[in-house]
């Protein structure tokens, strides 16, 4: 008998080791005719079920294994035998991974021998001659305790020494009865990848290509092999060869006899799950519609329901039920997003809120029968209580079966020509400026770009480093938690899934990823973080203490005109997702008016619609200029909404269902194809099928060809509708509110910072702007939290009292401490230092916040006293030095003569204010700065309005944001500010390219430039541009730092890249953002 | 600019003043400063270097005064108490320091204070580059100045700052005590120093005893012989001082000081530790051999220094009473003087030894290195599987007899005799450094040791890979095993 398994390959996902993909291993194995293969990557499971799905799609026998890497230094290859082995293989790994921090498993033999029953055991022996004494040992217990199942490794290493090798290792087999087995130990399927084994090797060890040494293979021999190769190289241990393939049987562990199990939710008084899903789901009917279930929606429910029942996917509802019901239970805010916003049974559940009288819903985009694939419901909840819902569902399942998703992080473009030009021993500035070319904005390595850094694009060296780069890039590098993906399971899913713990403390996640899981009809739930759901409800309570009225979100009333007429001004600051510059610019456009209009504005300005050019059709449509038309009144039906432009990817779908015969299921994995470009050749075999189709119903070609093409252009930046109404409902939400309560709105929005678009200063200008009072932080009047006040006058009830959140290196700790302290005001520093007993750190920072208005000092006066305390303690400090009785009548300490101090300027006041609460109330930079620039021709921002179009113009303002939309090929968006408003700013490539010091520098910026106005919306078309931050010095020596000035979505400061946005948006901030310009949160 | 790990990544350190045209400030984030200006070059900044740089800078500045000391990170002290008339009073010493330093490329301010304080605030913030202050005026130079004039922590400076007290004069008006109880005793006795009411401790001379000489010249020296002679006359007495306190050095620096504002460093490194006159002089006459083409004849000195450095105590030499004991020593100290004759005569990099470098490639495995160098010599460098120790200096092709696709040849031709092989081991396959070579990448060998008949053992490597459409590959012998 001839053949071979090739039983110990290591993928990358024994990270900076193996240097091949899981799935190139199989696809190798299949060409060489390689009868089996099994992965086994050190101490993980991470990659076994890309192996798997891959191994399934070319007919490979596929083995699951892992290389357990001892403490001791061993390493044993276990390859379970069937499903409880592989079970207890899992668990073996979770009792190691839970041992350590993150990414680490301590394992010794004792662990392995626990959990061995059932496994093969192929123990790896070192590089030299000899193996030492705890390897010989180990293999002896093994080999005692599991006889039959323990082997003993052995591979070619071509270093001269195989044939001595070989004899020993078959002596050492013999005498330890553990037979010998043939393998690769493989790194790689292919010789080819050694280059990048080296590197890799050199990232891992942190040394260069050229002093790595030893650390580096000396030859590629750590490849698959062909059968008849091993069987040669093996020749008279032919045996070690056959053997693989006993073993190869033996293990008949397939990944698919992995079932998942939703877990139980308890389900009394009702006969069984799908009973009381059905019950649920009719009582939520029955309330949401009071007036009578519409018989569009009940047929729905009752499609929905017996789908769910075939499917056997009622307790997975019943979980997020419950889960959606514990937030409510706690007040915690949540709404269900995405696909699940098809489901008329997650509406009557109060999973989702997009009513399905109201909207189109398409099930299939979120079930189906024929797909075989779970759903997955993604809920949103209020970004700062998140992990209370998190906590609840490790609770309440336990850790043993609950996990965190993993997320596979990848090595992107500029990862990876950092690492590998630092392997190739690349000076600092030759990787800086490969990498700091794509510093801001991630694009792909040109020759161009190569040699406008002052490179030779030519020089083999740095062809070979981007070259590798470019094979490096998308290799996994490590896993990190998934943004809020949970895996449950009824039974121990550290029985399907080693489980390890997270980063962050209290989380644990498993080792695969939501494809993975997808792969292998695993259910996941996301739990996710939205910060407009923590504003909203800060802003239902304060509205519920000031004006005595309780909202949620169902309640509040709909179609209100004036919020509409709001949202047509522009007037969105602070609003969720229609804040944006672009959305604000295409609201005057746009005009929403009704709720569905709203749906339309958040899916059109998304990359997806523009780049297909989607946006000027409907606007053009919309605006009456060009009439809507259809080819046929089939398709009128899906895209009259529209008017005849496809902007949702369900509308897609129906296109592909309508007009071209798709079978639903059919286009779904159209939607699917589009999504991922990975597949590029599976979408021509789509693109026949929509063609013909279309063609056999009486379209015409061009027609069906511009149909599929526009399809194509949504790819994976389409909204689907379902989605888009999901936010919708937010928006009109934080619309709504922002109309009514606008003080509540600002000071929600102020207290669930960071998050959104803009920065303090902004929210609390617009404030300002209409009208409201906002008053400064102030040690007698101030909490953490900002307030609300009564407020006598001014068109706004409340004034908005700043509150200690503002200040820079202010800590909760202390305002707690302030607000216990403040049973009756303070009349002094003195006193509030003695009662507060805050250290002198933080009594600094609130002077330099200038929070001691109230006790009649300004901050220059507070600092100087607060100093005092720096050298002699504070009055809190020497009390407690004093006798325990003397506390009371503690010494006041000793008078001092007045200092006269230089007076503050107000200039030296406002850039203070910036450089401790990002913002001032006093005055506006800029407005100190008018006579001069006045002087020099710049025109204040509110004047634009009334100047002409096509005029040339100046302005100056402090630069909020800095934007290059993907979408936008180069173009740069940059808001700036002044005293009376702000101007928007577009840079052509050119002109960036001549200022690109003074744009990405500048915290002061004058531009010049040619007025552009067009459906009311006003830019600045830049021509020159103008760095004019000395100005600012001017004001005071002790300038704010750039950051105190930009807004949240500034790009210099984050750089953001299309693919990390979403997930970006559902990161919960890190504990050092407190201190940190506010805001991940950006769209 | 010069970068550094700092918070949040690479920071910038340094600039110069194109970076700085260009909008680069020290503190910046690298990341943020390629973007502002793609075409700034970056270095690593070393830290070590610098100190060792500013160290030297102090060294030279001996010529005008036994008692300088670097002041990191970019200061030099010199105490010139009645010294100054030397160089021809206060004015003309600060302006030859001036020019001397502008000479070798350096911005330069300088100035002269009667007290510590002072010297450091002017010479960091006086409005001119120049200056000096008169005893009694320091209060009334400094006031105009910014606080940092004063050397303050950063933390308190920016405090003062925001106070919006920002010069020196302003601190001087607030009552002394009110500023102690707020910024503490280093402030009060920083302004005491300047009006030196507050002795300053001048620790800015070397802790270690220097072994430096120095000689100014009457008239300008242009010829070697006179050189010589002037290197003589300073060895003598730091060669006398050594050997006093029971020291060699293993560096010395002789340095020379040209009329235009140049210097001169001639070093010698010795292999052992030394305080010999006539060898160092020796040494020295060797070095001036090879320099001699270099002067050029318009050249002049008006001054030599020189400097010992890496002293070491020399342990006691006993005359051992077993001959053979003395003998070895003798013929250690011989050849050490031996190998510095060679290398003052031939440079540094011509004496070299060998030593192992981590590498497959067995050509590349043996490296020269320089005598001193800390290159690796142990056989942990060696690769694992048995080499000959010494390599043919190239390797020479051989016919052989073997079988397909990689055992061992049966026959070996080499030099025209054949050699039947009755044993053999491998193959060791070792492929090319592929990063090395810029773009060629080679073949990979594989690598067989073999016995013939007569017990002779061969080290020898099949270029190429055998692979069915390929050309023949080529044999080749490499090394004998003894």
């Amino acid at each position: 008998m001839t053949g071979y398994a090739e039983l110990v390959a290591m993928s990358n996902f024994s990270f900076l080791r193996g240097a091949s993909h899981p799935e190139e291993f199989i696809h190798q194995a299949k060409a060489l005719g390689v009868k089996a293969i099994a992965i086994c990557d050190r101490n993980s499971l991470a990659g076994i079920v890309r192996a798997h799905g891959q191994a399934k799609t070319e007919g490979v026998h596929f083995l699951p294994g892992c290389r357990l890497v001892l403490m001791d230094g061993v390493e044993i290859a276990c390859l379970p035998t069937n499903r409880a082995a592989y079970g207890r293989l899992c668990k073996l790994l979770t009792t190691g991974n839970r041992r350590a921090s993150k990414a680490q498993c301590y394992l010794w033999l004792d662990d392995v021998l626990a959990f061995g029953e059932g496994q093969i055991f192929i123990a790896m022996p070192q590089a030299g001659l000899q193996q030492d004494a705890v390897f010989i040992d180990e293999l002896k217990v093994l080999a005692a305790r599991f006889p039959g199942s323990a082997y003993l490794g052995a591979t070619p290493r071509f270093d001269g020494l195989d044939a001595r090798r070989l004899q020993s290792l078959a002596a050492l087999a013999s005498a330890t009865d553990a037979p010998l087995v043939a393998i690769g130990d493989c790194l790689y399927h292919h010789a080819d990848r050694r280059h990048l084994q080296d590197v890799l090797t050199c990232i891992r060890e942190k040394c260069t290509i050229a002093s790595a040494g030893f650390r580096l293979e000396g030859n590629a021999e750590r490849h698959l092999r062909p059968p008849q190769e091993v069987m040669r190289l093996f020749r008279g241990y032919e045996h070690a060869v056959t053997r693989t393939l006993d073993i190869a049987a033996r293990c008949r562990f397939c990944l698919d006899e992995l079932k998942y199990e939703y877990p139980d939710e308890p389900y009394e008084p009702y006969a069984g799950p799908q009973e009381a899903l059905e019950a649920y789901a009719w009582a939520g009917a029955t309330a949401k519609f009071p007036g009578g279930v519409p018989d569009k929606v009940k047929a729905q429910i009752e499609y929905e329901l017996a789908l769910i029942s075939q499917l056997d996917y009622a307790r997975y509802f019943l979980t997020v039920y419950d889960v959606v019901r514990y937030a409510r239970s706690r007040e915690i805010l949540c709404q269900g997003r995405g696909s699940a916003a098809n489901s008329a049974v997650c509406y009557c559940l109060g999973v989702t809120s997009v009513n399905p009288a109201e909207i189109d819903l398409l099930f299939e985009r979120f079930i189906s029968s024929e797909r075989n694939e779970p759903p997955d419901i993604d809920v949103d909840f209020e970004h700062e209580r998140r992990e209370e819902v998190m906590q609840y569902i490790y609770e309440k399942y336990g850790r043993h079966r609950a996990g965190l998703v993993a997320t596979v992080i990848t090595y992107r473009d500029k990862s990876a020509i950092r690492e590998v030009g630092k392997a190739f021993g690349l000076s600092e500035d030759v990787v800086g400026g490969l990498s700091g070319m794509l510093a801001w904005w991630s694009e792909s390595i040109g020759e161009a770009d190569v040699r406008a850094i002052g490179l030779d694009p030519h020089d083999p060296l740095l062809r070979l480093a981007v070259a590798l780069a470019r094979e490096l890039t998308g290799f996994p590098r490590h896993l990190s938690q998934h943004t809020g993906g949970f895996v449950i399971t009824r039974h121990a899913l550290d029985d399907t899934i080693p489980i390890g713990n997270a980063a962050m403390e209290k989380r644990t996640m498993i080792e695969w990823n939501k494809d993975d899981l997808d792969d292998l009809g695993l259910l996941k739930i996301d739990v996710l973080a939205l910060g407009m759901l923590t504003c909203v409800r800060k802003t239902f309570d304060l509205i519920r203490q000031q004006y005595g009225v309780s909202f949620d979100l169902a309640s509040i009333p709909q179609g209100d005109a004036p919020t509409y007429d709001m949202i047509c001004r522009a007037d969105t600051l602070g609003v969720f997702q229609i804040e944006s510059r672009a959305q604000m610019s295409m609201l005057p456009r746009l005009k929403p008016r009704c709720f569905y209009d709203l749906v339309i504005e958040v899916a059109i300005v998304r990359p997806g619609p523009i780049q297909g050019d989607m946006v000027h059709p409907y606007l053009r449509r919309r605006e009456g200029i060009e009439k809507p038309s259809y080819e046929s009144d089939a398709l009128k039906g899906i895209l009259a909404k529209t008017l005849g432009v496809p902007l949702f990817q369900e509308q897609c779908m129906k296109i592909a269902i309508v007009a071209a015969s798709f079978t639903p299921e059919r286009a779904d994995q159209l939607r699917r194809a589009m999504a991922t470009f990975k597949r590029v050749d599976t979408i021509h075999t789509f693109k026949a099928e929509f063609l013909d189709g279309m063609r056999r119903n009486g379209y015409s070609a061009s027609f069906a060809e511009r149909c599929f093409a526009q399809i194509q252009g949504f790819g994976t930046y389409g909204f689907p509708e379902s989605h888009a109404a999901s936010f919708a409902l937010l928006v009109y939400v934080s619309c709504y509110l922002k109309c009514h309560y606008p003080d509540a709105f600002a000071c929600g929005l102020l207290n669930s910072q960071p998050m959104g678009f803009y920065a303090p200063a902004q929210i609390v200008r617009d404030f300002r702007d209409h009208g409201g009072e906002v008053r400064p932080v102030d040690i007698n009047h101030s909490d953490w939290d900002c307030a609300l006040e009564k407020c006598q006058s001014g068109p706004i009830a409340h004034a908005l009292r700043l509150g200690l959140r503002q200040v820079k290196g202010f800590s909760p700790a202390h305002a707690k401490a302030i607000a216990i302290a403040r049973a009756e005001p303070f009349h002094s520093l003195e006193a509030f230092a003695q009662r507060t007993g805050l250290p002198v750190a933080a009594l600094q920072v609130l002077a330099e916040a200038d929070a001691f208005r109230s006790v009649g000092l300004d901050r220059r006066q507070a600092l100087w006293a607060v100093t005092r305390f720096a050298e002699i303690g504070t009055p809190a400090a020497l009390l407690a030095d004093l006798p325990l009785f003397g506390a009371r009548q503690a010494k006041p300490l000793p008078m001092e003569d007045a200092v006269e101090l230089p007076e503050l300027t107000l200039g030296e006041h406002v850039l203070q204010d910036y450089a401790s609460i990002r913002l001032s109330l006093k005055a506006h930079p800029l407005s100190l700065l008018r006579e001069t620039f006045g002087a020099l021709g710049y025109v204040q921002a509110r004047r634009l309005a009334a100047l002409e179009s096509g005029r040339r113009v100046q302005v100056a303002g402090i630069v909020l944001v800095r934007q290059r939309p993907g979408s936008a090929k180069g173009v740069v968006f940059a808001t700036i500010e002044d005293e009376s408003g702000v101007a928007n700013i577009i840079i052509w490539p050119k002109v960036f390219d001549r200022f690109r010091r003074v744009v990405l520098g500048a915290r002061l910026l004058g531009v010049k430039g040619k007025l552009q106005k067009q459906s009311g919306v006003t830019h600045i078309v830049a021509a020159a541009l103008t760095d004019l931050s000395p100005h600012l010095e001017s004001l005071n020596q002790a300038v704010p730092s750039g950051r105190d000035f930009l807004a949240n979505a500034d790009e210099v400061r984050r750089p953001v890249n299309e693919d990390a946005r979403l997930n970006r948006r559902q990161r919960s901030p890190p504990a050092e953002a407190k201190v940190l310009p506010k805001g991940r949160n950006f769209h | 600019m010069l970068i550094a790990p700092g918070k949040g990544g690479n920071r910038l350190i340094a600039v110069n003043a194109q970076a700085e045209a260009a909008g680069l400030k020290p503190g910046m984030l690298l990341t943020d400063a390629t973007a502002i200006a793609p075409e700034v070059k970056a270095a690593s900044h070393n830290a070590r270097d610098e100190a060792a740089h500013l160290r030297r800078l102090a060294l030279w500045c001996r010529r005008y005064s036994p008692w300088a000391a670097p002041d990191a990170p970019n200061g030099v002290w010199l105490d010139i108490t009645r010294g100054a008339h030397l160089f021809g009073g206060e004015a003309t010493l600060l302006r030859d320091i001036r020019k001397r330093f502008q000479g070798a490329g350096f911005a330069c301010r300088a100035a002269i204070a009667s007290t510590h304080a002072t010297a450091w605030g002017m010479t960091r913030y006086a409005p001119s580059p120049l200056a000096i202050v008169a005893e009694g005026e320091e209060k009334k130079r400094l006031s105009p100045l910014p606080i940092r004039a004063l050397c303050v922590a950063e933390t308190k400076a920016a405090v003062l700052d925001r106070l919006g007290l920002r010069t020196i004069g302003q601190l001087f008006a607030v009552p002394r005590a009110q500023l102690r109880a707020r910024f503490g005793d280093d402030l009060c006795a920083r302004l005491d120093q300047v009006l030196s009411l507050k002795g300053e401790g001048l620790t800015a001379l070397a802790y270690e005893p220097v072994y430096f000489q120095k000689l100014d010249f009457n008239e300008p020296v242009t010829s070697l012989e006179a050189l010589l002679v002037a290197a003589g006359l300073l060895i003598e007495p730091i060669a006398a001082r050594l050997r006093g306190d029971g020291k060699g050095a293993r560096d010395f620096t002789f340095t020379l000081f040209d009329t235009q504002g140049d210097c001169v460093d001639v070093s010698l490194a010795l292999t052992q530790p030394s305080h010999r006159a006539e060898h160092i002089l020796s040494l020295l006459r060797e070095r001036f051999a090879a320099l001699q083409g270099r002067f050029r004849g318009d050249l002049a000195f008006d001054a030599a220094t020189l400097l010992a450095n890496r002293v070491e105590k020399l342990s006691a030499v006993q005359t051992h009473l077993a001959a053979e004991i003395t003998a070895k020593t003798a013929h250690e100290d011989a050849l050490a003087q031996f190998l510095d004759r060679l290398r003052a005569r031939l440079g540094e990099a011509a004496v070299t030894r060998f030593a192992f470098r981590e590498s497959h490639i067995p050509e590349r495995a043996l490296i020269a290195a320089p005598i001193f160098s800390n290159a690796m010599t142990s056989a942990s460098a060696q690769a694992a599987t048995p080499r000959p120790f010494l390599l043919l200096p190239r390797p020479e092709e051989i016919d052989i007899l073997a079988e397909l696709p990689d055992y061992p040849p049966r026959r070996v031709t080499w030099r025209r005799l054949h050699h039947r092989v009755v044993k053999a081991e491998g193959p060791e396959r070792i492929e090319p450094e592929w990063w090395s070579g810029k773009g060629q990448t080679g073949t990979a060998r594989d690598y067989y040791t073999v016995e013939d008949a007569e017990g002779r053992r061969f080290w020898l490597y099949r270029e190429g890979l055998y692979a069915p459409e390929a050309a023949k590959p080529r044999w080749y012998l490499h090394g004998l095993f003894p």
